[in-house]
Order: structure tokens, then C-alpha cells, then sequence
């Protein structure tokens, strides 16, 4: 070598040139220039050959230097590769039916799975976007302590909305809510009147309201529509139901009634909103209608002691404030109006998490979206997505060796090992691609039987540019997450031995096979799991639903009756309904006695301000209620008609410190300074779903409180015929009675079972999810055993041969799968176990997990693997040995 | 007609080309004009020219053995085409033609 060669063009001139020159000339120009170059440095020396060769260089910086087309034999290569990694993908998906079927249903599952939940998720997050500085909108809410007992509630007591108003700063908007579910509505038309009931979209409102949530006016304005009593703010839509056809303004002025007594006038009309939006409202009468009228002592708004869930305060901070600050401010005004023994505090809870907890701000407004609901469902979709993508990486692997010799000799044309890599990889893309189109019509299927737990409103969209950027994303993830290692097995395979006959060895790779019952392992543990979930959760459905709630559940029906202005009405009316034929007996009371509405108050003993108040659970009815739901009483006398007499619960006399129940009877309680002698003690019975203990509850007689009709029919001996004559006669009664009202009832053990609606939901979800994980499972281990078993059928037909019995084969080939199985059991028992305890410790009355369930749920995963394995290994344990042994 | 449009430069890429007769590549194209013309050549519009002839047709081109003086590149080897020697004849017919129609008085 000379010193010559050592002197070289700069670099970058030639990365320059690199880039510049289509790739069949780069050889010769380079080669030109570099021979150029040389010359030039003999010649005039390095510097100046250097700058001449930058200038050359430069002189091919031209448009259209050379055609794009030179000669049929340059095209780039890549589109060729391309075509025929293609074809060969096609062919192969076309040759191996069962590997596609079983690749296209896993795959198009999971992926649907997600898709669904996708927009499910989408919808949730989708709630009251359109208001604006929603970061600077909190709820108030309200933790009460009480005994080391602490509950949140998202209300907050009557007085607080004007406290707030006066005394917190930093404020920039404040909206008072105080719905009224329900409602009935007259519509007054000169002589005529229209009734509207059980209208649930009424709210009383302060003008704040509508700045909140940015109602566009269409007559009328924020400052003046709603800041006198007597005034009511219609949407668009409302106005249209209640005056018909005409134009918004001229609702202005017209007269409406609620309830019976109060007349508003209406001041405003707003747009209606198109949005999701969790405030459902439609018709906003204004907040001082309460104050001016007698609905201020039924709603004790001016108590600080009484809570109702109708009762909402909204806030907007000022740009300035910091919600610690006005958090600091609200913990001052929860000492100043609570008490030492009714304690809480008020805390501001952010705008984004109040359509999760606490939204449920009408009745017929959207179904509180339930977070862990979601998150469990997340996750039961990505898993189903990993078992399916697993079962894709099994059977790749394992199949490999029938790709070995394509590997081999595309090795030795040239492929280099990236290039194998890709040409996978874009194999696993092809059939993700067929996989997720298959899953749009699957996804439908899903949102479709799942539809009475999905939101209304969630609809498949997929062509919304998220929803395809979100199918285009999982496409790619699922296509690497599922290709990547197959990939990288088959391209690793060195030419010789995979071309070299004795082919089968490479199969015995112990590193993939190890991975593949490593992988095998995780399914059937997830499986497993999903097992034992929906035994436990079916388990405790049911364990609730048939423990003895402590009163009668059967063959009782309920309606809810029209607010009137006094109870009288009702009273006439159950006297009747109870002198029907085939009616055993009807009462009336403010609930059922299991429900989901909570009445609380704060109860004294023995003085109206004495020791520490109780918080008890208020029923109030009259005396047939105990007799109806058969609660039995342990110690002195029903109540009678008189107002200040009470029953107390078992619990509440335990708690009060009387040791037998006759101890209780005499004694004197006090309630908002009221005295109420006790006459009796009930035994216990569930006021609340069974997620929930007993608390201490009374029952009296308030007849100003009757919302709920409460009817036991005769079922003894009973066709369903006759109770059907006996409802059609309750019909002719109530239309009689309330014209106006639509006849509804409700059996009661319905509305208990719909209590564990949420876990009936999970647990409908975990049997899809169960059924699903098992069949991808399973189809992967059929995939699975089909190869294996096909690689020993000369080992098979030699121990026939030799007299192995059909069993003993069966039981040889499914030896390691089994193996696998029960190796996934003992990784997944230890999960399942924690996760449903923990599961399971939110209900106070709970089942106990036991030996047996595990027992079963292993052996319903050996039972499916079983199955599975056998449909092969019988097939080739009966196989003709002269057969198999035959051929070469 | 000619079937192809031949710029002056190209034609003289091409007569060089032919010149060479077998030993015509970028390098040994340019140093050939600059000695023949005089005029300096730069290599990128010789090589855009042969790529050129390329494509018309006018020139055949094979890849020829590699040398350690190119960094082992290859040479690109240029020859004329029959069409080539064909449109390079007629240009001098033509030329031929004209120059007797010239007057000999028209440049006293």
C-alpha cells in the first residue's frame, strides 16, 4: 500500500453524492470521481483535488439529471420482495385452513374486545365537554364523619348554598341545584289545563346555573330570568311538549304549575342541549321559589342537620384562586355550622371526576358510568387480546419447521436476516388486517348483547377518525406484539440445517419450545382465573339474593303515588285497595323497606340535646306495613295512628345499651327536638342492599310522608290469571283515584334483584370473557397437540408395534399438556385467590371462598384440556401402524 | 427525420465516445473532450450526457472489471450503438452538404 491512499474526499461530499445519485449509478459515478480524485492529488495536491471534488459533486445537484426510468433491469427490487412476500402469505393462509380459522377468530376477538370497549370509553369521556373552564368547576361534596364511620355524599345541606354565597371568596360563579324528581305539571291554557307527571328533568336553579353550564339564550338573560321567585327557564324542547308548536318566544309570560301549588311564570327560554351531559335538566325554576313558598319546611332547607341527594352546590373558582384555598375556607364554614356531635366538612371535588362519582343528578339521567366496572373490563379485553396474541406466537413457533426450508433458501439467495424479519412481520400484518376487519362486525355483536350495561348512546362508529387511528394503532401493536418473536425464531434458523433432510431436529429447539409451555402456561392461568371469578361472583349473587332480608319479598307489589297536597286522598285509597279480592293487604309508607334511597337523622337519648346523637334510619308508614312484610316485633306493641310513638330496630337497641328488648319499651327519644316514646322493638331487617350492614332504623307513623303504596296479594292457590284480574282491578281503582297519573307497579323482588344489578352485569360480562378465554385457549392447544402429535406418528406407530394399547398412547401424548395445565393452576389459584377476597370484602354479608371451588375450576381447565388433547391423540393413538410406519 | 434530438454537447460526448472506441467511461470521456476541445469539462454534466445517450438509444453501456485504484468500484463502459454511428454520419452528411452550398465569397 502507499502513502497515497491514505488522502480521501471529504465524507460528507460523498454522503451527499450517496444521496443524490439513483442507487444502480452510485458504482460507476463514485468510482469516476474517487479515480478522479486520486489523479488530482498527484497532480495539484489534496487540498485542491478535495475542493474539486466537492465542486463535481455539486455539479450533480440538478433536476431530472438522470430519468427515473433507466432500464428495466435497475427497478428497485423492494416492490418484487413485496409481491411475493404477498403471494406467499396468501398461499400460505389458503394451505393451512385450521392455522388461519384459528389465527382470524383469536385475533378478531381480542381485537374486537377492545374495540368495543374503546368506544365505550370514548362515550364516558365524552360527558359536559362543552362547558367551558371546566378546570376551574367543582362540586361541592361532604364527608360526614361519625364513629369512625366516614361517608361521602355528593349534596349538601339547604343552608349551604347561601353560606357559600356569603362567606367563601374566590368564587366565580355559584349554582344551586335542588332537583325534584317526578314532578307533575299543569299547563294553563285560558280555561283549559294540560297535565304533565313524573317529569324528571325539573330542577329549582339560581341564575348561576345557566352561566355554568352555558345555556345560549334564545329569550330572555341570565341576569333577570331567574333571579325573582315564581319564574321558570325553559329549553327549546320543553316549551314544545308543553305549549305544542309554537315559537320559543312566545312562551314568555305563560303560566305553569308544579306540583300542584306552585305557579310560575316562564322568563326565559334556552337552547336544548345536543351534547352528552350529565345535567339532564329541562326545566329550571328559580332557587327563591323554595325560600317564598311552604316547600322551604318540607325541603328543611334551612337545616343544616338534614341531608337530600336532590341537593347539589356547584362552583367556579376565579381564575386566581386555588381550590386548596377555597377548600381551606370551606373546612372554617363546616366548623362554624356543624356541631361537636354532627361533624363534616365540605371539599371540593374536581369537574372531571363527577361524572364517575356523584353525577346522578337526575333520575332519568344517564347511568352512573362505574369506574372499576370499566377498569375490569380494560383489563378483561387486553387479556383476552394477550392470550389471543400467545396463541398466534404457539402456533407460529411450532410450526416453524415447515418454514424452515423457505427460510433456508431464501437465505441463500441472498435474504439477509432483517429482511426475513420484515417478510414475517408483514405476514403477521396481513392476517392482524383480515383479523380486525372481521372484529368490526364482532364488535357490533358485543356492544349489541351487552347493551342493557353499555350507556345508552354508545354507538360503533368506525369511521370517526379517532376510532380509525385507534384501529390503526392496535393494528400495529397486535401485529408486533403477536409476529415479533415467531419472527425472529424463523429468520434465526441457520441455512445448512434447515435445508439438511434430518429437518426435525431444528422443531427441538428447547429455547422456543420452553417459551411456547412458558406461554401456554400464562393462558390457561388467565383462563383460570376467569373461572374461578364467575363461580365466586355467580356465587355471592345468589348468596344474596336467597339470604332472608328479614321481611317478605314475595308476591308484593309497589307504586309510587302523586305528590298531593295532603295525604287524605291516599289513606281513602288504601282503605279500598285493601277490600279488593285477592289483595292480602296494602299500607302505605315513604319506601319499601329494602330500597336504594337513604333517609337519615340524627337521633337523641333520653334529652333533646342529650349525650351524642345517633344517625338512624328513618321509615315512616302505617301500623299494617309490619304486618304486611311480616316483620315480626320481639317486645312490646305495634304503633298506632299517633305520630309520637316509634319502633326501634334491634340493632338500634343494642346500640343503645339495653340488654333484652323489653328494656327498650317506655323510653324517649329525641329528633329535631321532638320527643317519640318507644312502644316496641322490630326484629332486624335489611334496609339497604347486602353490600351494606344493618344500621339502627326506626319506624313511625308521619302520615305527611307517604310516597309509596305498598300491596301484598294472595298468591295461595292463585293462577297467574287470577292475579292478573286482581292487578287489572287495582287499575280501575287507581285511574278512579288519580285520572292523571299512568298506573306503574313494581314487584318488589325485582327491584331487589336489581340492587346487584353492577355484579349481575360483571358477572354476565365474566362468562362472556370466561367462554372466550377458553375457546382461544383451547383452539391454540387443538393447534398445539394437532402439530405435536403429527411430528410423533412414526414414535406412535412403533409403540403400537411393539403393543403399547390405545390408552396407554392417549395417556402418553397428553401427559405434557396436562402437565402445562396444571402448572397454570398453581400460578393462577394464588392470584385468584387474593383478587376475590379482596373482591368479596365490600359486602357485609359474604360467602367464604372454598376448597371446592378451586377443585373445580382446575378441574374444569383439565376437563377442557382434556377434551381438547384427545380429539388428536385418540385419532392418532387408532391410527393403523402399517400406515403411519409405511411410507419415508 | 432523426429520430432523436442531439444537443452539441451530447453530440460531442457521443463522438468521443466513439474516439474511444472501447475504452470510453465518465473519467476517460472528459479527459478526451478537454484535450480534444479544450474546454473544461465538468464530470457530472459527461455523466448526465452518457446517461442521457443511454436512454435514447445512441450508446450501450456494460459494467467492466473493478481496479484497486476506484476503491474497487467498477467502470461503467460506454459504446456506440449502430444508431449512434448512424445519427453521428448523417450530423456529418449534413454539415458536409451545407458547407459546399457555402459561396467561397461570402467570407472574404
Amino acid at each position: 500500500m502507499q502513502a497515497k491512499h491514505t488522502s480521501h474526499p471529504p465524507r460528507w461530499a460523498t454522503k451527499l453524492l450517496e444521496w443524490l445519485c439513483p442507487e444502480e449509478l452510485l458504482e460507476e459515478i463514485e468510482g469516476d470521481l474517487q479515480e478522479l480524485f486520486e489523479e488530482r492529488v498527484e497532480e495539484v495536491g489534496e487540498k485542491k483535488a478535495r475542493r474539486e471534488y466537492i465542486r463535481s459533486v455539486f455539479g450533480y445537484l440538478r433536476p431530472f439529471a438522470f430519468s427515473k426510468t433507466t432500464n428495466p433491469s435497475m427497478k428497485p427490487l423492494y416492490l418484487d420482495m413485496l409481491r411475493n412476500y404477498l403471494t406467499i402469505a396468501i398461499r400460505m393462509l389458503l394451505r393451512n385452513k385450521l392455522r388461519t380459522a384459528i389465527h382470524m377468530l383469536g385475533l378478531s376477538i381480542g381485537i374486537s374486545t377492545c374495540l368495543a370497549l374503546y368506544q365505550i370509553i370514548s362515550f364516558e369521556l365524552s360527558f359536559d365537554q362543552h362547558i367551558p373552564d371546566r378546570e376551574r368547576i367543582y362540586q361541592v361534596m361532604m364527608q360526614v364523619e361519625h364513629k369512625e364511620e366516614k361517608h361521602t355524599n355528593y349534596m349538601v345541606p339547604g343552608p349551604t348554598h347561601a353560606a357559600i354565597r356569603k362567606e367563601i371568596t374566590g368564587l366565580e360563579q355559584i349554582a344551586s341545584f335542588y332537583t325534584l324528581y317526578g314532578a307533575r305539571v299543569k299547563v294553563v291554557a285560558g280555561h283549559e289545563r294540560k297535565t304533565f307527571t313524573s317529569q324528571h328533568d325539573v330542577t329549582f336553579a339560581n341564575p348561576d346555573v345557566l352561566r355554568l353550564l352555558s345555556y345560549e339564550w334564545i329569550s330572555g338573560s341570565a341576569e333577570t330570568a331567574l333571579s325573582a321567585p315564581y319564574q321558570v327557564v325553559l329549553t327549546e324542547q320543553k316549551v314544545q311538549k308543553y305549549f305544542g308548536d309554537i315559537a320559543p318566544e312566545k312562551a314568555i309570560g305563560r303560566e305553569l304549575i308544579y306540583l300542584d301549588s306552585i305557579r310560575v311564570m316562564v322568563s326565559g327560554v334556552v337552547h336544548s342541549r345536543e351534547a352528552n351531559t350529565d345535567f339532564v335538566f329541562n326545566d329550571f325554576i328559580s332557587l327563591s321559589t323554595i325560600e317564598q313558598t311552604a316547600l322551604n319546611k318540607t325541603f328543611y332547607f334551612e337545616e343544616w342537620g338534614y341531608l337530600a341527594s336532590a341537593s347539589r352546590a356547584f362552583v367556579k373558582l376565579s381564575p386566581s384562586a386555588t381550590p386548596e384555598g377555597v377548600n381551606r375556607q370551606l373546612a372554617t364554614l363546616s366548623d362554624k355550622y356543624g356541631s361537636k356531635e354532627n361533624s363534616f366538612a365540605l371539599q371540593l371535588q374536581p369537574f372531571r371526576e363527577v361524572h364517575f362519582k356523584g353525577a346522578d343528578l337526575g333520575r332519568s339521567g344517564p347511568t352512573l358510568a362505574n369506574l372499576p366496572a370499566l377498569y375490569g373490563l380494560g383489563m378483561i379485553a387486553l387479556f383476552i387480546l394477550l392470550i389471543a396474541c400467545i396463541n398466534f406466537i404457539n402456533l407460529e413457533t411450532a410450526q416453524a419447521i415447515y418454514r424452515a426450508k423457505e427460510v433456508g433458501i431464501r437465505k441463500t439467495l441472498g435474504s439477509k436476516r432483517s429482511e426475513l424479519i420484515w417478510q414475517f412481520q408483514s405476514e403477521t400484518l396481513l392476517i392482524t388486517l383480515l383479523a380486525t376487519l372481521l372484529s368490526l362486525a364482532f364488535a357490533k355483536g358485543i356492544l349489541l348483547y351487552f347493551a342493557e350495561m353499555i350507556p345508552q348512546g354508545v354507538t360503533l362508529s368506525v369511521f370517526s377518525p379517532a376510532t380509525l387511528l385507534f384501529l390503526l394503532s392496535l393494528l400495529i401493536l397486535v401485529a408486533f406484539l403477536a409476529g415479533f418473536y415467531p419472527a425472529i425464531v424463523l429468520s434465526g434458523y441457520s441455512p445448512i440445517k434447515a435445508l439438511r433432510k434430518g429437518v426435525s431436529s431444528l422443531s427441538r429447539q428447547t429455547r422456543s419450545a420452553f417459551m411456547r409451555k412458558n406461554l401456554t402456561v400464562i393462558q390457561f392461568a388467565l383462563s383460570q382465573v376467569f373461572i374461578f371469578a364467575t363461580l365466586v361472583i355467580g356465587g355471592q349473587i345468589r348468596h344474596m339474593l336467597e339470604l332472608d332480608m328479614g321481611f317478605d319479598k314475595e308476591a308484593i307489589i309497589y307504586m309510587h303515588l302523586p305528590r298531593q297536597a295532603t295525604d287524605d286522598g291516599h289513606i281513602l285509597f288504601t282503605g279500598r285497595i285493601g277490600q279488593v279480592e285477592g289483595v292480602a293487604a296494602a299500607s302505605l309508607s315513604n319506601s319499601t323497606p329494602a330500597s336504594n334511597s337513604m333517609w337519615t337523622n340524627e337521633v337523641h337519648f333520653a334529652s333533646p340535646a342529650g349525650k351524642t346523637p345517633y344517625q338512624v334510619q328513618q321509615k315512616v308508614g302505617d301500623s299494617t306495613y309490619l304486618k304486611l312484610y311480616d316483620i315480626p316485633i320481639l317486645a312490646g306493641r305495634n304503633i298506632g295512628n299517633k305520630g309520637d310513638e316509634t319502633l326501634i330496630n334491634d340493632t338500634f337497641r343494642k346500640k343503645l345499651g339495653f340488654t333484652h328488648a323489653g328494656q327498650a319499651l317506655g323510653q324517649t327519644l329525641y329528633m329535631m327536638d321532638q320527643p317519640y316514646t318507644i312502644v316496641g322493638v322490630m326484629a332486624d331487617f335489611h334496609l339497604r342492599p347486602l353490600s351494606e350492614a344493618i344500621l339502627p332504623a326506626m319506624y313511625r307513623y308521619d302520615f305527611n310522608r307517604y310516597m309509596v303504596l305498598n300491596v301484598k296479594l294472595q298468591t295461595g292457590g292463585k293462577t297467574a290469571g287470577e292475579v292478573k284480574q286482581t292487578l287489572a282491578r287495582l287499575e280501575a281503582l287507581w285511574k278512579e283515584q288519580y285520572p292523571d297519573e299512568e298506573f306503574t307497579y313494581t314487584f318488589l323482588d325485582e327491584t331487589i334483584t336489581k340492587f346487584y344489578q353492577t355484579e349481575a352485569n360483571i358477572l354476565k360480562m365474566l362468562w362472556v370473557a370466561t367462554g372466550i378465554a377458553i375457546l382461544i385457549s383451547c383452539l391454540g392447544l387443538l393447534g398445539l397437540s394437532a402439530f405435536t402429535i403429527a411430528q410423533r406418528t412414526k414414535e406412535i406407530g412403533i409403540r403400537k408395534v411393539l403393543g403399547a394399547s390405545v390408552s396407554q398412547i392417549v395417556g402418553l401424548l397428553s401427559k405434557d399438556f396436562l402437565k402445562v395445565i396444571l402448572i397454570a393452576f398453581v400460578v393462577a389459584a394464588p392470584i385468584a385467590w387474593l383478587l376475590l377476597s379482596r373482591w368479596l370484602e365490600d359486602f357485609e354479608y359474604r360467602i367464604t371462598l372454598q376448597w371446592w371451588m378451586f377443585v373445580m375450576v382446575g378441574g374444569l381447565a383439565l376437563l377442557a384440556a382434556l377434551l381438547t388433547v384427545s380429539s388428536q391423540s385418540i385419532r392418532a393413538a387408532l391410527t393403523n401402524p402399517a400406515k403411519s410406519l409405511r411410507s419415508e | 427525420m432523426r429520430k432523436a434530438y442531439l444537443g452539441e454537447f451530447e453530440e460531442l460526448v457521443l463522438l468521443t465516445t466513439a474516439i474511444l472506441n472501447g475504452e470510453a467511461y465518465g473519467v476517460s470521456v472528459a479527459k478526451e473532450l478537454k484535450r480534444l476541445t479544450g474546454r473544461s469539462v465538468s464530470i457530472a454534466a459527461v455523466h448526465i450526457s452518457l446517461h442521457r445517450l443511454l436512454d435514447k438509444g445512441l450508446v450501450n453501456s456494460y459494467m467492466g472489471g473493478a481496479t484497486t485504484s476506484r476503491g474497487g468500484r467498477r467502470k461503467r463502459i460506454f459504446t456506440v450503438t449502430v444508431a449512434g454511428r448512424h445519427i453521428l454520419q448523417e450530423i456529418h452528411d449534413t454539415r458536409n452538404q451545407m458547407w459546399e452550398l457555402v459561396p467561397k465569397t461570402s467570407f472574404s
